[in-house]
């Protein structure tokens, strides 16, 4: 019982962060509403039996690129210059929403949580041990697609910065 | 090595490529010329060839292009070849001299004349079926752009009309030439000769048997009739689907009716020598497609399809010259008449006797003539007048009588004058329509009713233009026909009345490989 | 055990990744007056891949041997026809459509769905970026943000695809990922939904929404370097999955994407008025011919579809390139703005007409070439060759949507030919250099050779099997 409720405020936690982070105008607000999905995320992993994956999530996502999505946007002028409210109806529609998808993860998750064990996969390792495991897949048979997804983070931080520099060019040619 | 008619394609495509490239007006002209006297002697040169031959394809040659499919770049003529590249030979030359002053662009117009006159070459003298359509389709850029860039006000709509026209026409041509070499047998086709398997492939008489390879010759594919009469695709024959392919790309380019809504078109917005070229050379693809594809890849089809087509053709003849008398624009009151005159083409073909097959080459041959002649005149009367209204002319004889006599002897060859041209091939194709039996004549006979109505409206078109009172004074200062355009009707002129007062030569070259089409045909049972 | 696609250090990604990194770096030292020469570094690293990728055999798909040089090829003819813009900033550029090579090069040799997927994505970040590039127009902007949109959603799905099929097999390779019986519903459903990116990469009609706004937002050397590479390795990865997983009724879905991809594209882009629109359904119309040639797999269809490709590539590139060279300052694609192309630049306006002639398939230019051998593969009826009356009927429509299309390609010839030029004829375009010549010469000679060279499909087929 105790575990269901967990799952749910796991699944509400991730779903009402996603969703706030989608729709609150306030860029900041909207970075810690996704740091709260994030969690939320992490959590579920810990349901799954992937203890490292939930390390991850948090010590990565939530510690290393959330911080820098808030230092992006503390610094930028424009964000910190233009702070909007959001708008009561949309916090309150936010909240809604949560309660809707907690209730439907409700029904699912009481029942798919009690009928399920931990996946054979999982239950051959011992819980903590998988980390060498995976990190010889990944210098190994996954080197390839492992040191794709670092070039595609590259790009992508490339061209995040390509986009911005030309759009503050395009702004300062248009305002003289 | 090259031979001669590999030439005449070859030889147009690399005088495009000059003349569009090297730096010089002059050049370019003399080079387009060049091209077209090049065309005109080779032309005359297998004439002459198949007159010793009768029925045999002459020059031919054989290069391989492809390994995997057997596509070669095959040439041989046989008369109806021969003719046709002579045709396109001299037209081509008339057309030339008649541009001979462009002044815009011109060496991009004389590359295009060339490259048009490189794929009609191919066409009329490739034996090989992939090269036929490769040059069938060529043909058509440097129309668009002809007529496109240097046509009157419609210009655009009028030359991409043509184009997605006759391309939607053609591309069922290209899914049964595919289909062709998809259904037939990789090891190839061993098939029994007679005689007319042996002059076509010019064997020794003594040779009964063969192996046809899989490949594209035109006359292994002929040979091959019945292979596409027992094969299917999506459940219908394909030798019903093939024919019905050809004769859409071939009735567009005739264009018989209904499909030649985009031929008054053409006519009207292309520039005079322009007109010249698609009266005199393009039209005749269509006729040469029916007698070098149709009828022999296909003749169950084509024996059972002949009555309609002859209906085809009486409705081109009645419906093209009803229409002519209507017309206030010389050019699509000429243009109408072609739609007329071709439509006897059709009937000679379907009528399937030999007078019948041979006045309808005859009469493509001469409709060159006699087009390009009314086109040439009708452009004469443009440069002066700036219009072309019939109604706004009147009396020109005094002024310009030597364009009077040129439009009278044009006119009454167009009308078919005994001793004119135009006379054998209407002649023959009656001839064969009343010999031919059954429903025949009736056509024959509708269609010599349409006789007396291109006499009407050509000769009726002669008086309300030449005759009568100078009805614009402004008239009166009209220049006669100069030296260049009477040199470009010269050749025009001399060829009409040489052929119609002695036809026979003509005849008897043409009247060869009809004789072994027909044979073909009618030996043919399903 | 779970294999993912093998990692060798002298394989063109390698070259294609160090070459990334090697610009990036350039770009922060060298000073703005030499900033060109990153230019130059990204062609070199790009010829240099290509060297290596034509000799590198993709292991486990002789296609892929092929198809990824003329990927990475397409991308070093992008790189070297854009090299002296002074007005974009060079380094983001050329990582950008570096970037994309690598995301081909990684597509087509990919033998795991994790590495096909990070290729997908490769492919598509830079293109976010390249597709956005003219930040101040609106246009663009929309189009970049619709591009990113589908995009997102598709590659999500993709993914989501990709999670259901190691959840039900437990498998990430290709090969290992087929059970040997016939396949349950949940796993071809699964199959479907990761392959969702693969048709989004092809522009195949339930994905292509996004492609005639991209293309009319973005500036045309930027469309060629996002459009064609793609498709090229994304064909590849096609051919692997349906060698690999040949499921039956294959042959039937491609064929019905196929002639429905067919018929929307040339209808729908004959009521165009934008250059980059029509040969943006164009290449949907494309990608539809590319799926039936992939419905006759296998048989010899491979080298048809190679053959296909190049053709389209090389035609495709070429015709950017020169409506690149031809566009107004504004980067305006409308037809209205080529008017009068023809006396500003005779000799590009030529060879845009060569192009867009054989992308309709005029003979004997290589689209003519392509259409029959897609066609020879489609009707072809050899022994041990079953009967597919669906393949037959995309022959049907491939034939019939030809003049169609033709018509729609005629607007832009009739437009840029055919027009007069505007009153003020003062309108300014790009100066051609050195090496968009170059690319144009390239492209122009390898669509007369491949349209010339009948026996091409046969030759590449023997090489990609």
């Amino acid at each position: 019982m105790i575990a269901a409720a967990l799952f749910l405020a796991c699944c509400g936690l991730a779903i009402a962060g996603a969703l706030g982070a989608a729709l609150v105008r306030n860029l900041f607000h909207a970075a810690l509403l996704l740091g709260l999905s994030l969690c939320g995320v992490a959590g579920l992993y810990l349901f799954l039996h992937a203890y490292y994956l939930a390390c991850v999530q948090i010590v990565v996502y939530v510690g290393g690129i959330l911080v820098l999505i808030l230092f992006a946007t503390l610094f930028s002028a424009d964000v910190m210059g233009r702070l909007q409210r959001t708008p009561r109806w949309l916090l309150a529609l936010g909240t809604v929403g949560a309660a809707v998808a907690g209730s439907t993860a409700w029904q699912l998750g009481s029942q798919v949580l009690a009928a399920r064990p931990a996946p054979a996969a999982v239950r051959e390792t011992p819980p903590g041990h998988d980390v060498g495991a995976i990190g010889d897949l990944l210098l190994g048979d996954w080197l390839l697609p492992f040191l794709a997804a670092g070039f595609l983070l590259t790009v992508a931080l490339v061209g995040a910065v390509a986009t911005v520099r030309r759009h503050q060019r395009t702004r300062e040619v248009a305002h003289g | 090595m090259i031979g001669l008619l590999a030439l005449t394609v070859l030889g147009p495509l690399l005088l495009a490529v000059l003349a569009w490239l090297l730096p010089g007006e002059r050049l370019a002209r003399h080079l387009c010329l060049l091209g077209a006297l090049l065309t005109f002697g080779i032309g005359g040169h297998a004439l002459l060839q198949c007159a010793a031959h009768p029925g045999a394809f002459v020059l031919q040659e054989q290069h391989p292009w492809s390994q995997a499919f057997g596509i070669g770049f095959a040439f041989g003529v046989d008369g109806i070849g021969a003719a046709m590249l002579l045709l396109s030979g001299l037209i081509t030359a008339v057309a030339t001299i008649l541009a001979w002053h462009q002044q815009d662009r011109s060496r991009l117009w004389h590359a295009l004349v060339l490259l048009l006159l490189a794929g009609m070459n191919g066409v009329f003298t490739a034996l090989d079926l992939v090269l036929f359509y490769v040059c069938w389709e060529v043909v058509l850029l440097p129309m668009l752009l002809l007529i496109g860039i240097w046509g009157g006000e419609q210009r655009r709509y009028a030359a991409i009309k043509f184009f997605v026209y006759t391309l939607a026409g053609s591309v069922g041509m290209l899914f049964l030439i595919v289909a062709l070499w998809a259904n037939t047998e990789p090891a190839g086709q061993q098939i029994a000769l007679d005689v007319t398997a042996r002059t076509w492939l010019s064997l020794p008489a003594d040779a009964l048997q063969m192996t046809l390879p899989r490949g594209f010759d035109l006359r292994h594919l002929a040979l091959q009739w019945h292979v596409w009469h027992q094969q299917t695709l999506l459940g219908v024959p394909l030798s019903t689907f093939g024919f019905w392919a050809v004769m859409l790309a071939c009735l567009v380019k005739v264009p018989a009716v209904p499909l030649h809504t985009w031929l008054p078109h053409a006519h009207v917005q292309a520039p005079t020598a322009i007109s010249v070229l698609l009266a005199g050379v393009l039209l005749k693809l269509g006729v040469y497609g029916l007698y070098r594809i149709a009828w022999p890849l296909f003749p169950v089809e084509a024996a059972a399809f002949a009555p309609t087509l002859g209906w085809i053709g009486v409705a081109g003849i009645l419906w093209g010259a009803l229409v002519a008398l209507g017309q206030t624009d010389l050019k699509r009151l000429v243009a109408y008449s072609s739609v007329s005159h071709m439509g006897f083409c059709l009937l000679g073909l379907a009528a399937g006797t030999v007078a019948g097959a041979t006045g309808g080459i005859v009469q493509a041959f001469t409709h060159g003539l006699s087009s390009a002649l009314l086109f040439l005149l009708v452009g004469v009367l443009y440069d002066r007048a700036h219009h072309r209204r019939i109604d706004g002319f009147g009396g020109l004889a005094r002024p310009m009588p030597k364009f009077a006599w040129l439009l009278l002897l044009a006119a009454l060859a167009g009308a078919g004058l005994p001793g004119l041209a135009g006379f054998p091939g209407e002649f023959l194709v009656l001839t064969g329509a009343f010999t031919a039996g059954g429903r025949w004549p009736w056509l024959g006979l509708l269609a010599t009713g349409s006789v007396v109505l291109s006499a009407a409206y050509l000769l009726w078109t002669q008086m309300r233009v030449a005759y009568g009172p100078l009805r614009h004074p402004e008239h009166q200062d009209f220049a006669d026909c100069d030296a260049r355009e009477r040199l470009a009707a010269a050749p025009l002129v001399l060829l009409l009345l040489v052929i119609g007062i002695w036809p026979g030569p003509l005849v008897d070259v043409l009247r060869a490989p009809c004789e072994l089409l027909l044979h073909h045909v009618q030996g043919a049972r399903p | 055990m779970i294999a993912g696609t093998p990692f060798t250090l002298g394989s063109p990604e390698t070259c294609l990744g160090v070459g990334l990194l090697a610009v990036l770096l350039a770009d922060m030292v060298l000073a703005r007056t030499h900033q060109q020469l990153t230019a130059w570094l990204a062609v070199l690293t790009a010829a240099v891949a290509m060297a290596i990728a034509w000799h590198t055999p993709v292991a486990g798909l002789p296609f892929g041997t092929p198809a990824r040089t003329a990927a990475i090829a397409i991308i070093g003819l992008v790189l070297l026809a854009n090299t002296r813009v002074g007005e974009q900033d060079h380094g983001a550029w050329s990582t950008n459509v570096l970037a994309i090579g690598l995301g081909a090069s990684l597509t087509a040799s990919a033998a795991d769905f994790v590495t096909l997927w990070l290729g997908l994505e490769l492919m598509s970040l830079p293109g976010y970026v390249l597709a956005g590039w003219r930040a101040r127009d609106r246009r663009a902007a929309e189009a970049g943000m619709k591009y990113v949109l589908f995009g997102g959603v598709a590659s999500a799905l993709t993914l989501f695809g990709i999670s259901h099929l190691y959840g039900l097999t437990g498998q990430l390779d290709f090969g290992l990922a087929a059970p040997a019986g016939p396949l349950s519903p949940t796993l071809v459903a699964a199959l479907c939904l990761s392959t969702i990116g693969l048709g989004y990469k092809l522009t195949v009609v339930p994905f292509h929404f996004y492609a005639p706004d991209v293309y009319q937002g973005a500036p045309a050397i930027a469309v060629a370097a996002v459009s064609i590479a793609p498709k090229i390795a994304a064909m590849a990865a096609v051919v692997r999955l349906l060698t690999n997983l040949p499921f039956a009724g294959a042959d039937l879905a491609l064929a019905g994407l196929a002639i429905v991809s067919l018929g929307i594209a040339c209808f729908t882009a004959l009521v165009q008025h934008d250059a980059r629109r029509i040969l943006a359904f164009s290449g949907i119309g494309h990608a539809g011919a590319l799926l039936l040639a992939a419905a006759c797999l296998p048989g010899q269809a491979l080298g048809a579809t190679l053959h296909y490709l190049l053709a389209y590539g090389a035609a495709n590139l070429g015709a950017f390139v020169c409506l690149w060279l031809l566009e107004p300052k504004n980067g305006s694609g409308a037809l209205a703005d080529l008017a009068g192309a023809w006396t500003r630049r005779p000799g590009i306006t030529a060879l845009l007409s060569l192009f867009l002639l054989s992308l309709a398939g005029l003979p004997p230019l290589a689209g003519f070439l392509a259409k029959w051998n897609v066609l020879a593969m489609a009707l072809q009826r050899d022994a041990g060759v079953a009967d597919r009356p669906w393949v037959t009927w995309g022959a049907v429509a491939l034939l019939l949507s030809t003049p169609i299309a033709a018509w729609a390609y005629l607007q832009i010839l009739r437009a840029a030919v055919l027009a007069l030029p505007p009153p003020e004829t003062t309108r300014e375009s790009r100066r051609p250099d050195a090496g968009a010549m170059a690319v144009l010469a390239i492209c122009a000679a390898a669509t007369l050779g491949l349209g010339l060279w009948f026996d091409a499909a046969s030759t590449l087929d023997a090489m990609a099997r």
